[in-house]
Parts: C-alpha cells; structure tokens; sequence
C-alpha cells in the first residue's frame, strides 16, 4: 500500500505504519507523535532508532495486544501457557508466535487483557465511547510551516471526536494528570487534533480512555485543558522545527561533546539529609 | 470584555503609528510594539502576557530557540500568540503584536496572507468533549 496523498487512511498494518519505509514516497519520511517525542530527547537517537527499530518490552506487548483486544483490530496476540518466561518452555513457542507475526504473552498477561477489555466494554462511559467510530486510522497530513510530512495512527475516530486508548500503570486522574505529561501525552494530543484538522476542517477534543494494567483494571476517562494543550502544541512545534532543520542538514545531534554541569535537582535540594 | 472595549482595541490606528515591513518584495503596514502596547495599556492598564511554557531554568521556553508561545491578558480575556525573531526581545514583542491581533488590535491592516503567515502553525483549541456527547447518536455528536 501507498500513501500518495495527505489524508486518513484506514487499513495500514500497524508494522508498515511504524515502519514509514517506503509507504509514502511522494510526501517523504514522516514524523509521528511518538517520534518526536524520541527526537524532543535526542535527535541521534531518532535518527537510530528509525534505522534499526526501536525498543520493545512486556509492557508494550501487554499494550498493544489490549489494543488488538478492544479496538477488534490490530496485532494478533497468543497465550503461551506458561508462568514465567524462563526455559525453553516460553522461548521456543514465543519465538515461534514472533515470527507468525503474533505477540506471545504469558497466561496471567493474556487473562489480564481480556479483563482489561472487559472492564472498559462495562464502564459506563468508555463502553459508550467506543461503540460508534472506527479503529486505528492512520492520518497522513503535511505541516505548513515546515513543509514536514506528519503521520499519526488514531485509536479511534468518531465523529467528532479522537480517541486514544491507554494502558496505564495508575488511572487516578490526580496521577495520570502528572504521567501524561512525562509520556508526552499532550504532545500527541496536540499533534493529533491538528493533524485532524488541517485534513478535515474539524477541531476535535481529544480524549484518552485509560485502564489499568493490574487487577480491578479501572478504567477513567481524560482530556486535557486548553492550556496543557497550548504546552502540547508548543513542543510539537519545537519538535517539527528541529525534525525539519535536522533533515535538511543531515545532523542529528547527539547530547554534544562539551562538559555538562549537574545541578541538583529542586527536590535534592530540598531533602536535609544528603 | 465588553463591546466598547473590544471597539476599542479594534480601532484604525493613526497613519503616524504605521510603519513600513519589507516583506517578499513589497512593503507590509505593520504596528510596532510600542503602539500596540499602549493600545492594550489605554483599553486595559492592567492587561498582561505570560509564556506558555517554561524551561528548566525556569525561564519562558522557546521553540527551539526560535519562537515563542505566549498567552495574552485583556480584560479579563486570554488568547494565544506566537512570535519570533532575532533576539528574546523580537520574540516577546512579536509575539505580543501577534496575540494582540487576535484582539482585533491592526487587525485591519493584517492581508490575509500576511494573517496566514504571522498566525503561523496554528493552535487547534478543540471544544471541551462531554460525558453526554457519548449518549448521543452519533449525528448529534458533532453538533
């Protein structure tokens, strides 16, 4: 499949739409939310982690296969009907279920994600939510002031509104409201609504529908305020700005050759006991 | 904010006010800082700006080091504004004309293209989702 044009388009395999290999020649290497996040960071290690892939972990798996779960679309997942994952006993299928394109997960992760998506189908709110719309849109748009093409896979896309679905440690809203903007949240909620708007003319509220990974698996629903928002904005505009001067020089700074100074951090100082 | 005050702020300023901005070949009316400052300071004397974001030393953060984010105060009503420049100066005075415009203040001297290219990327403040929009069919959900 190509993409040969800005627009929303359902049905790209999700390994395709991270991989932006080759999927949109005509508008060039694009930048995600979650890349630029990455590049926010450290524009070197972007630029790795497009050439060899990024990180992968048990919580990323559990994620996507309670994606897969309660969108009905996604990576295929497997219960590899084992405790731990020590031994051949968990290698051999996991490796196996890998290379079919499946996710193993241990049979306490597997059971956890069906609870998952049961807690959210019986929240009152987030069942309602994802009851119209469709799943896993991938929006392709260019940015007008960097000239910088712009991907981003909605969750869910309703009329009216964009969804994200979180997998989350702590769905408290006190708690989510801080982990939000450690995850760069508001940074894909930015760069989502805008994304939504320069290809359809609506400006959408962006919501996150979260539920927690451990048991009851609770589930809460979350937008951010205007002015967490603006943050959003301003550091994706940061990011296509840098992702845009990187590209055309072909430098992707690392953390730089010079001696950094470290001063403590207010919380240190704050502590009486070194 | 109420009408006269909206008025005023949206007034033609006078032609002594109005400088020149080369610009792609041609020169663009514009209203410097200072005219736009004691605009805000006639209608509102206690009108304000704050940035949008802070850094870790704790001063406003810029885009890159290029641009900044600032929420303009006036009477009582904030808005957005974006601006940039060679110097933190330029910047805070750009974005101020810029946040100001959003007021209605030089607005009329603003093209559309000229609107276009000082709004820059332009903020998405999408309306606020409701717990009853998901009660709702579908069709009455954008509504």
């Amino acid at each position: 499949m190509t993409v040969t044009e800005p627009g929303i388009y359902p049905g790209i395999p999700e390994d395709v739409y991270h991989a932006d290999t080759d999927l949109a020649p005509e508008l060039g290497h694009s930048l995600s939310a979650s890349g630029a996040k990455v590049l926010l960071k450290s524009p070197a290690r972007y630029h790795y982690e497009r050439q060899h892939g990024g990180k992968t972990s048990d919580a990323f798996d559990i994620g996507t296969a309670a994606h897969t779960l309660i969108l009905g679309t996604g990576q295929p997942f497997v219960r590899i009907d084992v405790d731990d994952k020590r031994g051949a006993k968990w290698t051999e299928p996991a490796e196996a279920a890998r290379a079919e394109g499946s996710i193993p997960l241990l049979r306490k992760d597997y059971d956890a994600v069906h609870r998952m998506a049961y807690a959210v189908a019986t929240h009152p709110l987030a069942g309602k939510i994802f009851e119209q719309g469709d799943a896993e849109q991938s929006a392709y748009w260019v940015d007008q002031a960097t000239g910088v093409t712009c991907r981003a896979r909605v969750d869910w896309l309703r009329a009216g509104h964009i969804v994200d679905l979180k997998t989350t440690r702590n769905g408290h809203p006190a708690d989510f409201e801080r982990d939000a903007g450690n995850l760069g949240y508001h940074i894909s909620a930015a760069h989502y609504t805008a994304g939504i708007e320069a290809l359809t003319g609506l400006t959408m509220p962006f919501v996150i529908v979260a539920v927690e990974k451990e048991a009851p698996h609770f589930v809460s629903v979350h937008q951010f305020d205007d002015d967490y928002l603006a943050i959003g904005h301003a550091r994706m505009r940061e990011a296509l700005e840098l992702f845009a001067e990187c590209k055309s020089s072909g430098v992707w700074p690392d953390y730089g050759n010079d001696i950094h100074v470290l001063s403590p951090p207010r919380w240190l100082a704050r502590t009486k006991e070194f | 904010m109420d009408e006269t005050q909206a008025a005023a702020l949206r007034k033609p300023f006078d032609r002594k006010h109005i400088g020149k901005l080369p610009k792609g070949g041609t020169q663009l009316d514009y209203v410097g800082h200072a005219a736009t400052t004691d605009r805000l300071l006639s209608v509102d004397p206690e009108w304000t700006w704050e940035p949008v974001a802070f850094g870790p030393d704790g001063l406003p953060a810029f885009t890159n080091g290029k641009g900044l984010w600032i929420k303009l105060t006036v009477c009582g009503v904030t808005r957005y504004g974006f601006g940039d420049g060679a110097t933190v100066k330029e910047c805070i005075g750009d974005a101020i004309r810029n946040a100001a415009m959003r007021f209605g203040v030089a607005l009329d001297l603003w093209g559309k293209e000229e609107l276009e290219q000082a709004n820059g990327p332009v903020l998405a403040v999408a309306p606020r989702a409701s717990a009853a929009d998901f009660g709702k069919p579908e069709a009455e959900a954008q509504s």
